[in-house]
């Protein structure tokens, strides 16, 4: 238990010195915990996520990546990596959890966007996207693998994600827990790729991608007008604000200057 | 304090653990172009855009004449695959099995009856040869010691001595994490190009990084797009810069080398023989993710060093996995059961593509593959490395059970 605090207070005392808010998490939520045999932290910015996920770090820079707290532990003898990824923003956080999350099993609701199986926890909240990763699968890992996540999570003040900027109408848990937030091609390629050929080329914007029934319906914010001018012109639409159209192989309604709601 | 000791005193605590590794394929964005071509999946006609790209001295690489080891070596547009579901039991990989379909693979693909045979036409005793491995990804995901260890018997069984053998990669720390140490391949060199000493640090008694000493400068790939990596969190790194300069281990330890990858996807496409290689074989590849991920991919196999080297490849396709590739994403990983064998690099990533993209479209990621997931393939093939087109392709496939 000594050895315990000792591990604790030591990486709490790095990761205070390296980031911000993002110190606090993993630090705080194992001191709640009881069988920490040991903690090996590791901190990457923008410019070093490179040295830890090689080119995977293009995916997290194109959300909006600002560091990453990688902790090694050993709990009850068995290894457990979490991962708490500082974004630049909710939704890049959200985003990344949507393209990353994988036919999740069921389990207590830890938070609002949580995805668990048997060898990885994953949630966002705020700024943050975490994953948990075991080694066996084993319920017992699973356990502590949940239970870190109950404090991480007890630890971020911040909100979870609301899709409220995308949709006027509220969006149902299930049609949530299927949707797709993406910011540029990669992550299409990794989240949506059956629209790939469509919107791949895009840059400068946020979509939420969802089902309804058989179609895809992505709402697109664009950073400037000036994008979802070329955007429209790119596409051969036409129209004003508030009004709708219909090319080739979707139907758009325009929101707002700068968003629009694709049916595909 | 000067930099090289603070540099050292900063270092990773654990640079050992140096991590999962992923490279989803960044797709270059700019200026689209419209072209023309023959969509491999489809056989139709299909529009492409077609990227401004950065330059690169791929023009170099023709400067050297090819020789006869040169890919797609002995055996152009042939794979062998060969699909065992009892390779894996209670998530575990079975030695045995593994060992017979490699056995199998290659009398396949060379048409020999005797094994020792087979490998003969590859390797000689006397020639030093290296087992191109991949350990980026961490121990979930790497390539297995069931295979390495099955090849290497096999190579022994056909008269090469241990000691001519090295498993190597870029980093030796990554080797080591995943457990390719000499405890547990006695006999066989295990060497990195960027190292850390037993001590933690990167920088030797001369003061310059370890790494410093691999790398060959008169070896190199240039891209004009500028490399920059933060001192403290990658205190290994030999350079940045325009430069990617090639290991000494690929241009001056060794005569061949048995490429053995793991089958992983990377976004869409794949990453297995020839990302493997070229990634693996050069400095300073941060900088060439984002824009030059294909280009990377296809011309540093075609230097010289790789080019002529490389006289086999081996996909370890046992397990693997189909999405978040290739990083460790464990609800992605999957048994594909399967051994990939070829000389042709090229042809062996198109299968072991169609493979990925198969389960990709099992679990309802893709409905159809996409031409741009060829592109690399497609590059390499336009230089001579190998065959793309599936329909080119021979495949040997066995099913043992």
């Amino acid at each position: 238990m000594c050895a315990g605090k000792y591990i604790t207070a030591a990486v709490a005392a790095m990761m205070t010195i390296a980031v911000g808010a993002q110190s606090a998490l993993v630090p705080g939520a194992l001191s709640g915990m009881t069988g920490v045999e040991s903690a090996q932290s590791r901190i990457f910015t923008e410019a070093s996520l490179y040295g830890y996920i090689n080119g995977g770090a293009e995916l997290y820079l194109e959300y909006g990546f600002d560091t990453l707290l990688v902790t090694e532990l050993v709990i009850d003898g068995s290894d457990i990596r979490a991962e708490v990824y500082r974004m630049k923003d909710p939704e890049a956080a959200f985003g990344i959890f949507s393209v990353s999350r994988f036919r999740c099993n069921s389990g207590k609701r830890l938070t609002e966007h949580l995805c668990r199986s048997a060898y990885q926890l994953q949630f966002c909240k705020g700024p943050f996207y975490v994953s948990i990763v075991n080694d066996t699968g084993s319920e017992a890992d699973q356990e502590n693998s949940a239970e870190l996540a109950t404090l991480i999570i007890a630890n971020i003040p911040e909100p979870s994600f609301d899709p409220g900027a995308f949709y006027p109408e509220a969006i149902d848990e299930e049609t949530m827990r299927g949707a797709v937030l993406v910011r540029g091609p990669l992550g299409i390629y990794n989240g949506i790729p059956g629209l790939s050929d469509r919107l791949g080329d895009l840059s400068e914007y946020s979509a939420l991608m969802i089902r309804h029934g058989r179609d895809t319906v992505a709402s697109l914010r664009f950073n400037s007008e000036l994008s979802a001018e070329q955007f429209m012109r790119n596409r051969k639409f036409s129209t004003g604000s508030g009004t709708s159209a219909v090319n080739s192989d979707s139907t758009i309604s325009v929101m707002s200057p700068r968003h629009i709601i694709i049916t595909f | 304090m000067n930099q090289v000791n603070r540099r050292n005193f900063l270092r990773l605590a654990g640079a050992g653990a140096a991590a999962a590794a992923a490279a989803p394929v960044a797709q270059a964005m700019g200026q689209a172009t419209a072209t023309h071509e023959k969509d491999l999946n489809s056989g139709k006609s299909i529009q492409q855009t077609q990227q401004a790209k950065p330059d690169t001295n791929i023009a170099d690489a023709a400067k050297i004449a090819r020789g006869p080891n040169s890919m797609p070596g002995l055996y152009p547009g042939r794979v062998a695959l060969v699909k065992n579901t009892r390779s894996v039991k209670d998530n575990a990989i079975v030695e045995q099995e593994v060992y017979d379909m490699i056995a199998r693979s290659l009398t396949e693909l060379t048409g020999e009856k005797k094994l020792k045979k087979a490998w003969r036409r590859f390797v000689a005793p006397g020639e030093r040869i290296g087992l191109k491995v991949n350990p980026v990804a961490g121990k979930s995901l790497s390539t297995s010691h069931e295979v390495v260890r099955a090849v290497i018997a096999q190579l022994e069984e056909s008269g090469i001595e241990r000691s001519q053998l090295t498993i190597w990669d870029r980093r030796e720390f990554e080797l080591t994490d995943v457990g390719f140490t000499p405890e547990n391949y006695p006999g066989v060199r295990i060497v990195g190009t960027e190292q850390m000493d037993k001590d933690g640090l990167y920088y030797g008694k001369d003061g310059k990084l370890y790494g410093e000493h691999m790398i060959d400068r008169d070896w190199y790939y240039w891209a004009d797009v500028d490399g920059e990596y933060d001192e403290y969190t990658m205190p290994y790194m030999v350079n940045g810069g325009k430069y990617s300069y090639f290991t000494k281990i690929l241009t001056q330890q060794l005569d061949k080398v048995i490429n053995i990858p793991i089958l992983k996807n990377a976004g869409m496409t794949v990453t297995l023989a020839l990302k493997n290689l070229a990634f693996g074989s050069v400095s300073n590849t941060g900088r060439l993710h984002a824009k030059l991920w294909n280009e990377t991919c296809a011309q540093v196999c075609a230097f010289a060093p790789v080019r002529d080297k490389v006289v086999l490849n081996i996909v370890d396709g046992i397990k693997g996995c189909f999405n978040g590739g290739p990083g460790a994403n464990p609800q992605f990983f999957c048994d594909y059961h399967a051994i990939i064998t070829g000389t042709d690099p090229v042809a062996v990533d198109r299968i072991g593509y169609d493979i990925v993209l198969a389960r990709r479209i099992a679990e309802g990621l893709q409905k159809e593959g996409t031409q741009q997931a060829l592109e690399f393939m497609l590059q390499a093939e336009r230089l001579s490395l190998g065959v793309a087109d599936r329909a080119k392709i021979e495949l040997k496939e066995v099913v043992m059970a």
